[in-house]
C-alpha cells in the first residue's frame, strides 16, 4: 500500500482521500499531482521475495513468550513504486503524472472515482435495506457539506478504516499503535471493556487484546457512530464492534477486520493486508502533516476521485 | 475549377463519415472497441470497471405471458433499475400510470418478486419476496442483453465469439458461457449455458443490436442515442443507451428512454431473501 499526494489530498493506504492543508491548491496542485494506480492494484505489487525472506526469519518474542510486535511496519512494494511525477529536464515536463486514461486531469479523477468503487461483492458491507438509500446518498455526497466524508473534514478514519498499525510498541500490559496523526491503546493486561453505560462515544473505541497462540485478537467497541468504514459512503452506528487479528510471522506482521453493526445484515471484513519490519537498523518516521478542511465551500461538483 | 475541387472535397468528405467504420474483424480489437467505446476500460491498466450501475426512465410496456401472449401496451410512469455485474443481479422497479407497481429481481440463480418496498422482507418492515424461479433464465437473459452486460459476455466467451461484418456492421456473435468470478462479473448463465447471442455494433462499436433465441422466442434489444446520461456535476465517461426497444418474436413489449444514470458504480447489493433460497433450494 502507498500514501500519494493529489490536488492537496494525501490517500490512506486505503486508498481513501484524507483531505491535508490545502498548501498546494490550485492548478499548481495538479500539475505537482503525484503518480496514482489503484490503491488494491498498487497493493499487490509487493516485493514477494523480500515478504518470503522476512517471514522466514525467527519471531522474536517477549520474556513471557508472546511475541513481539515492537517496530516499525512498513509497505511491501519497492520504493521505485512510490515515486511520484518524474521531471523530464530536456523538457521541462513531468512525466508520469495523472495516470489516467490520458494525461487529462478530468480523464484521472473520473478514472479513479469509478475505480475506486469497483469493490467486490464480498468486500463490500451488505447493509440492510433501509440503509442501502442512505449508502448511496453518503457516495454521491461524500465531499459535500450534505453527507461529507469524516476524513474529508479531517476526522479520525475510526477503526477498521486506519488499517493496519504504522509502528507499534509492545508492553506486557498494553500496546500503542501508531498511525499518521493518530494513536490507540491497546490494554493486554486482561481487564475487559468498561460496561456499556460507561461508553463515551469515541471515533477510536476502547481496544482490550488477548493471544489466542501467537495471534492477537483485539476487541474494539465504544464508538460515536460517526465514523465510516470507508471511502463510498460506507456508514457505521455506536452499536459497531471490532475484530482485529493481527499476526507476526517472523518479520511480517498480518492484520485483518471483522465488524459487526446493527447497520449490517452480516459482519464485514476488511484485510488481510500484510507488512514487513523496517529492515532499517535505524528507522525513522516523517512527521505526517496536519490535516485542515479548506475545500468543502468551492467544491462545486460530486465527482470525486 | 476551385468551386469544382471544393465541391469534390465536400462530397468526399460527406461519403467517408457517412461510411459504416465499424470494419474490424479482429476479436481481440473488436472487444476491445466494445469495451472501451462504452466508457468501461479506465486506468492506465485498462480494467472492466463497470461493476454497478442504476437507471431511471419512463415509456411504455407490454407483458408477455407464459404461453407467449402478449397483453396489452401500459404507460410506465417510472422505472428505476439497479444492476450489480458481480452478483450478478438485476432490480427492476416499475410504477405503471395506474399506480401497479413491480419489481422484479434475479440474482444469481434466484429470482423474486418483490412487494411494496425494495428489499424483499430481509428486515421486518422492508417489503416481502415472492419467489419467481421459474423467471430466473428470462431474467438473466435480460441483463446479459443489456450493453455492458453484452459485452462481458462476449468477453466472457473468449475464442468462441466470431466476428463478421454484416452489411457494413461489425456483428459478435458468441455462446453465453458459465465464468469464474471476478471482479467486475460473474457470469451465471444457468439454463441460457450455450444459447448464441448476436451483438450487432454501431460505428463506433456499441451494441445497437442483441439478439438472443431462447426456448424458441426471438429477443432483440435494439439501443440508440448513447450518452453519459449522469446528472451534470456527475459526468463519469461511461455511455448508455437513451433510447430502449424490446420486441418478443417481432412484437414491440418495451419501449423506454432512460433519463437520468448513476454510473460510478453506485452501492447496489442483491442478498437472496431467507424465502427465496428456501424455493431454491427445492
Amino acid at each position: 500500500m502507498k500514501q500519494r499526494f493529489v490536488g492537496g489530498v494525501r490517500y490512506a493506504a486505503s486508498g481513501c482521500p484524507v483531505r491535508m492543508n490545502r498548501v498546494f491548491a490550485g492548478i499548481g496542485a495538479v500539475v505537482a499531482a503525484f503518480a496514482l494506480m489503484p490503491a488494491g492494484i498498487a497493493a499487490q505489487g509487493g516485493n514477494a521475495a523480500a515478504m518470503k525472506d522476512a517471514a522466514s526469519r525467527p519471531t522474536p518474542r517477549r520474556s513471557n513468550g508472546v511475541p513481539d510486535f515492537t517496530g516499525i511496519w512498513v509497505q511491501t512494494r519497492s520504493r521505485a513504486d512510490n515515486v511520484p511525477a518524474a521531471l523530464d529536464k530536456t523538457t521541462g515536463t513531468y512525466t508520469n503524472i495523472l495516470r489516467g486514461r490520458t494525461g487529462n486531469p478530468v480523464d484521472f479523477e473520473r478514472d479513479s472515482g469509478v475505480r475506486q468503487r469497483v469493490v467486490p461483492r464480498e468486500a463490500r458491507p451488505w447493509y440492510k435495506p433501509q440503509y442501502w438509500e442512505r449508502v448511496r446518498f453518503n457516495d454521491t455526497h461524500g465531499h459535500s457539506s450534505q453527507a461529507p466524508d469524516p476524513e474529508f473534514l479531517c476526522m479520525p478514519p475510526g477503526v477498521p478504516r486506519l488499517g493496519i498499525p504504522q509502528e507499534i510498541v509492545q508492553t506486557d500490559s498494553h500496546m500503542v499503535f501508531l498511525y499518521p496523526l493518530h494513536t490507540r491503546r491497546i490494554y493486554i493486561d486482561g481487564r475487559d471493556h468498561p460496561p456499556e453505560e460507561q461508553w463515551l462515544g469515541t471515533w477510536l473505541g476502547h481496544s482490550v487484546g488477548r493471544w489466542e497462540g501467537d495471534t492477537l485478537v483485539v476487541s474494539t467497541v465504544d464508538f460515536n457512530g460517526q465514523e465510516w468504514l470507508g471511502w463510498p459512503g460506507w456508514f457505521t452506528s455506536p452499536d459497531k464492534r471490532v475484530i482485529e487479528r493481527i499476526r507476526r510471522v517472523g518479520n511480517t506482521l498480518t492484520w485483518a477486520a471483522e465488524v459487526t453493526d446493527s447497520l449490517l445484515l452480516q459482519p464485514w471484513k476488511s484485510g488481510p493486508q500484510t507488512r514487513m519490519l523496517d529492515a532499517n537498523p535505524m528507522p525513522e518516521i516523517e512527521e505526517p502533516l496536519p490535516c485542515i478542511e479548506r475545500d468543502l465551500q468551492h467544491i462545486v461538483t460530486r465527482e470525486r476521485g | 475549377m476551385r468551386r469544382l475541387l471544393a465541391g469534390c472535397a465536400v462530397f468526399i468528405v460527406t461519403l467517408a463519415s457517412a461510411l459504416p467504420h465499424a470494419q474490424e474483424t479482429d476479436r481481440a480489437k473488436v472487444f476491445y472497441n466494445m469495451a472501451n467505446s462504452l466508457g468501461m476500460l479506465r486506468t492506465v491498466q485498462e480494467l472492466d470497471s463497470v461493476m454497478t450501475f442504476e437507471a431511471w426512465g419512463r415509456g411504455t410496456i407490454r407483458d408477455v405471458a407464459a404461453n407467449g401472449t402478449i397483453g396489452p401496451e401500459a404507460q410506465v410512469k417510472s422505472l428505476y433499475a439497479q444492476f450489480a455485474y458481480d452478483f450478478p443481479g438485476m432490480r427492476v422497479d416499475i410504477v405503471r400510470a395506474s399506480g401497479q407497481r413491480t419489481i422484479e429481481v434475479v440474482s444469481g440463480t434466484h429470482a423474486w418478486n418483490e412487494i411494496d418496498k425494495l428489499g424483499g422482507g430481509l428486515e421486518p418492515g422492508y417489503g416481502s419476496a415472492t419467489p419467481a424461479m421459474d423467471q430466473v433464465a428470462l431474467r438473466l437473459l435480460r441483463m446479459w442483453m443489456t450493453p455492458f452486460g453484452a459485452v462481458k459476455a462476449a468477453r466472457a466467451a473468449g475464442d468462441q465469439a466470431t466476428v463478421t461484418i454484416e452489411g457494413g456492421r461489425t456483428v459478435v456473435t458468441f455462446p453465453l458461457v458459465e465464468g469464474k468470478p471476478e471482479q467486475t462479473v460473474y457470469m451465471v448463465v444457468g439454463e441460457l449455458k450455450g444459447t448464441p447471442m448476436k451483438v450487432t455494433l454501431d460505428a463506433r462499436y456499441r451494441p445497437a443490436q442483441v439478439e438472443v433465441t431462447f426456448r424458441g422466442r426471438k429477443y432483440v434489444n435494439t439501443y440508440s442515442n448513447y450518452g453519459d446520461l449522469n446528472e451534470s456535476d456527475l459526468k463519469a465517461d461511461i455511455f448508455v443507451p437513451a433510447h430502449i426497444v424490446a420486441t418478443v418474436d417481432g412484437q414491440d413489449v418495451l419501449d423506454l428512454t432512460i433519463d437520468k444514470t448513476n454510473t460510478y458504480n453506485p452501492y447496489v447489493i442483491m442478498p437472496v431473501p431467507p424465502a427465496v433460497q428456501k424455493a431454491g433450494a427445492r
